[in-house]
């Protein structure tokens, strides 16, 4: 039987056990818990599909795929570009701070881990985003661009869901049953992201900017967004 | 419905010609049209109007605004009356805003709404190019149908392009769009059945404005009404999302009112027009 090299470098990313750090953001969720729009796991999974495919699908994804053609070209201009348009995308200080500490951390991991462009990316003016190095590591790796666009909404949805599991909270079998429903609507996301045109580009998604602009001052938290 | 699509265009450059700011050039294509600057401020800030008599437009019509503010300008612009989209089956009305403010300069920018009739599709567009020190006030409204007789958005499409950049890079982008009666619309990650959001920016500023901003605007989240303010590496920026159109523009003003003292170390000089 041959090797998928790809597919275990795939899951070798997408690990929740990948030292990056991912575990301690919420991405709003915390702040949608304490305002009580999330008080069950039927809630809990309207909130995520949602952000999944209205935020991820229509921000993350699209320019995610620009950031692969560009890195797989060794186009710089473009992947500065793409980067820098992510950040500005990025709707809140928190959700920033978020991806300036993932992005140094997971430049720092990869450049531990011998990808040589990783080095180059490190300690950048603006910050290098966690997505921009989610593109580079799959180019690095030949992860092929659908496997590297489902195994990032896949991350971002099984970090989603941990975070419902300790704030609703919701039982791990509650947990489990939200990614299993999510699980058969990311290929259609992934396509849909794939359709977009530059213009097109932007999150519907406002309730998010809402809860994470208000979790900047919220007085008890568990999670750093 | 107009039978020929409008194309209106209107562009404004300003000079700092101490102690006042000057209208140093005005072109205008179609119905959008500027009266005499008027000067309420002792800094010589110069308060236009922006009319457009028809007051509305309909799918394949385009307003667009062009400014430009060269160094130390000082303009603030503002409309009499809201933007009404009409409906259109097939074809998008566009609007569009695009300033240059140069360094030193300051643009306020404090429209009235846009509504977007039930069944309308438009596309609208604010774009700010920031040189260096140039600073930005302003905000953006819309209204999804008329909640005043009930009428909500379940046909048509509204998009709505935020852009700002700071000596040519991207600072902040944002976009939205929404198809009627979408779930967008109604959804808890969406804009929870709220037909009004608003969008309240100014930029290049310190991140010690975001707390004075936040007090000024006080406790107001409840079931109607939510606002949320952030900064984002030089722009801060507040959201309102709730019933009505005046709520939002009390509130802005009383941000505004913070922000120019802070930033310009003067007052609100609210424009006449707002109080008729």
């Amino acid at each position: 039987m041959p090797t998928d090299h790809a597919l275990l470098h795939l899951l070798h990313l997408v690990s929740p056990s990948l030292p990056v750090g991912m575990f301690a953001y919420s991405q709003g969720l915390e702040t949608a818990v304490q305002q009580g729009w999330i008080r069950n796991a039927q809630q809990a999974a309207t909130w995520i599909n949602g952000l999944l495919q209205h935020h991820v699908g229509q921000v993350d994804l699209p320019v995610l795929q620009r950031l692969y053609t560009a890195f797989q070209q060794q186009d710089v201009t473009a992947v500065e570009y793409w980067n820098r348009y992510l950040y500005a995308c990025r709707e809140t200080q928190e959700l920033r701070a978020e991806e300036i500490a993932l992005g140094r951390t997971f430049a720092r991991l990869l450049r531990e881990l011998a990808v040589p462009e990783a080095a180059e990316w490190y300690q950048r003016s603006p910050p290098i985003c966690y997505a921009s190095l989610f593109a580079l590591a799959s180019v690095h790796w030949q992860i092929p661009l659908n496997s590297c666009l489902q195994g990032y909404t896949w991350s971002w949805l099984e970090n989603q869901v941990a975070a419902a599991v300790k704030l609703v909270p919701l039982g791990q079998s509650e947990g489990q049953t939200i990614l299993l429903q999510c699980l058969p609507r990311l290929p259609c996301y992934v396509e849909q992201a794939l359709s977009l045109t530059d213009d097109e580009i932007g999150a519907n998604t406002p309730a998010l900017a809402f809860a994470s602009a208000w979790h900047e001052t919220q007085y008890a938290r568990l999670f750093r967004s | 419905m107009s039978a020929t699509p409008w194309q209106a265009a209107l562009s404004l450059g300003f000079t700092q010609r101490t102690p006042r700011t000057v209208l140093s050039h005005r072109q205008h294509n179609g119905p959008l049209l500027v009266q005499r600057p008027f000067y309420p401020e002792s800094d010589g800030t110069a308060h236009l109007y922006i009319l457009h008599p028809p007051a509305g437009i309909v799918g394949g019509d385009e307003l667009r605004i062009e400014v430009q503010l060269h160094e130390q300008a000082r303009a603030l612009l503002t409309t009499p009356a809201a933007t009404k989209i009409y409906a259109h089956p097939t074809h998008y009305a566009q609007q569009v805003l695009q300033a240059e403010v140069s360094n030193h300069a300051v643009f306020e920018w404090l429209p009235q709404e846009t509504i977007a009739f039930n069944g309308s599709r438009c596309r609208n567009k604010v774009h700010i190019d920031l040189q260096d020190q140039g600073l930005f006030i302003g905000w953006d409204t819309m209204c999804l149908g008329r909640p005043a007789i009930a009428e909500s958005f379940s046909m048509g499409e509204l998009c709505q392009r935020f852009q700002l950049f700071h000596n040519g890079q991207p600072i902040w982008l944002e976009r939205v769009c929404y198809q009627g009666d979408e779930p967008a619309l109604r959804e808890v990650w969406g804009l929870q059945g709220h037909p009004v959001f608003s969008t309240f920016v100014c930029a290049m500023v310190e991140q010690g404005l975001v707390s004075a901003v936040r007090e000024a605007l006080g406790e107001v989240n409840s079931a109607q009404e939510s606002v949320a303010v952030t900064w984002l590496d030089g722009v801060l920026v507040a959201r309102y999302l709730g019933e009505k159109v005046s709520r939002a523009h009390q509130l802005w003003q009383q941000a505004w009112a913070v922000v120019r003292q802070q930033c310009l170390n003067k007052a609100a000089c609210a424009p006449r027009i707002w109080a008729t």
